[in-house]
């Protein structure tokens, strides 16, 4: 179904593509200093509990703008070339991986201007990044497929924030509860619970993502 | 789906609505603090539920026989089972927000049962949508059974397993004690289970006719 030299390739062929129009990847970037920025402005100052909200909404916000672009690039022809030359599983596994680095990338600067500009220190840094990256990673592999689904509709960001949201809430929400966990100063033991359940989330979603993409590969 | 031939599973459902109904409000309840006479919702509010997951259900196993035998039949077949299901999950939303104004105060709780029952509603609207989005038809009965399938089991285990990690204000959930264990006495489960088959067997009927309605338009 799938082979590394394929996953390879198709890597490598995302990487250049992106290097050759710079727009996008800044274009995300420059939506994360913008929406951080805003709520900055607006809130000045916030308890906890919203600054731990917060920074999730704002990176909903953020993966599913950057989620549109992932199958943005293939035309109708280019696609037909593409999947000739590779199988369904190396191209959505392909497609995963590198959204996973977008999404952790955008996901570790979000926290740095987040916490840059409220100043608020984390008691468990390496917990609370774990959590941030196994949380964006679920995330990713929902918007992933739903992008494929939707970027043969007619208007489809709007499309994949429908599909997506309603799938994504209960991951957004046990992530909120996890990293708040992460926050507090005495280390709870439910945190491993968290971690344990959002690390079989990843699992779920990723072998549903690449089990379901062969039925509309080729679509 | 399987056609159920002959008309005497219809009567029995209409027989058992009518038993339901009648026995529902005249019946005798055990009178328990804070429910008092709303524990007679019971007979309506459960039974919506279990026919809303049964029709979602049967929309499962059809999306999975569309993917695999890509038949434009089953397809129709599974829209419309979550098109009843829609109406069974809004009426099962209805009659619990009216239970829960008279038990818990408000029409809304912040609880996690209330909130997944939002979310699945949400993500059977969307399902809905990405069928109206997409114009071919072969193209529609693929996305759209991928969509379900990925939908349908992550529901299962946002439903089924992410409530028993909090707390929830249903009997049951949470370390509340569940109906049976203390006041669904044997009055009660002479009407409980007659009226879980009645909703059933209605449920069905009604899928059945759409979908008859549905085939008859298409030829």
């Amino acid at each position: 179904m799938f082979n590394i030299k394929e996953i390879k390739g198709l890597l490598l062929k995302e990487m250049l593509l992106e290097m050759k129009s710079k727009s996008i990847i800044l274009s995300s970037i420059l939506y994360v200093f913008s929406t951080v920025f805003i709520c900055y402005l607006s809130f000045k100052q916030v308890e906890l509990s919203i600054w731990n909200a917060l920074i999730w909404v704002i990176l909903l916000f953020i993966l599913t703008n950057s989620a549109n672009r992932i199958f943005f690039y293939e035309s109708s022809k280019q696609k037909i070339y593409l999947y000739s030359l590779a199988g369904s599983g190396s191209v959505i596994i392909s497609k995963l991986i590198y959204q996973w680095l977008i999404s952790g990338i955008l996901a570790i600067l979000v926290l740095l201007v987040w916490s840059l500009l409220f100043n608020r220190s984390i008691p468990h840094p390496f917990n609370f990044v774990l959590i941030l990256i196994l949380g964006v990673w679920a995330m990713s592999n929902v918007l992933t497929l739903n992008n494929a689904l939707a970027s043969s509709t007619n208007n489809s960001p709007a499309v994949l924030a429908i599909l997506s949201f309603p799938v994504i809430i209960p991951i957004l929400l046990s992530t909120i509860e996890g990293s708040s966990l992460a926050l507090q100063t005495t280390l709870s033991p439910q945190l491993g619970i968290f971690i344990l359940a959002l690390s079989l989330l990843n699992i779920l979603t990723l072998t549903l993502s690449i089990i379901l993409f062969q039925y509309l590969w080729r679509y | 789906m399987l056609d159920l031939k002959g008309f005497w599973w219809k009567i029995t459902a209409f027989f058992l609505v009518v038993y339901t109904v009648v026995f529902g409000f005249l019946g005798e309840v055990p009178s328990l603090p804070i429910l008092n006479e709303t524990i007679r919702n019971l007979y309506f509010h459960v039974p919506m539920w279990w026919t809303m997951i049964l029709l979602f259900l049967i929309s499962f196993v059809l999306s999975i026989r569309t993917l695999s035998s890509s038949s434009k039949r089953f397809d129709e077949a599974a829209s419309e089972a979550v098109n009843v299901g829609l109406v069974f999950g809004i009426l099962g939303i209805l009659t619990g927000m009216i239970w829960a104004k008279y038990t818990w105060g408000d029409f809304w709780t912040n609880d996690v049962q209330l909130n997944g029952a939002a979310i699945t509603i949400l993500t059977y609207t969307a399902y809905i949508i990405l069928r109206n989005s997409i114009e071919e038809e072969d193209k529609r009965s693929r996305f759209s059974a991928v969509y379900n399938i990925f939908a349908f089991v992550l529901m299962f285990v946002f439903i089924g397993v992410l409530p028993r990690l909090t707390d929830s204000l249903h009997p049951g959930k949470g370390g509340n004690p569940g109906f049976g264990q203390y006041d669904l006495d044997d009055n009660m489960r002479f009407v409980f289970y007659p009226a879980v088959i009645a909703w059933f067997l209605t449920g069905y009927w009604i899928y059945q006719l759409k979908l008859r309605i549905a085939r008859l338009k298409h030829e």
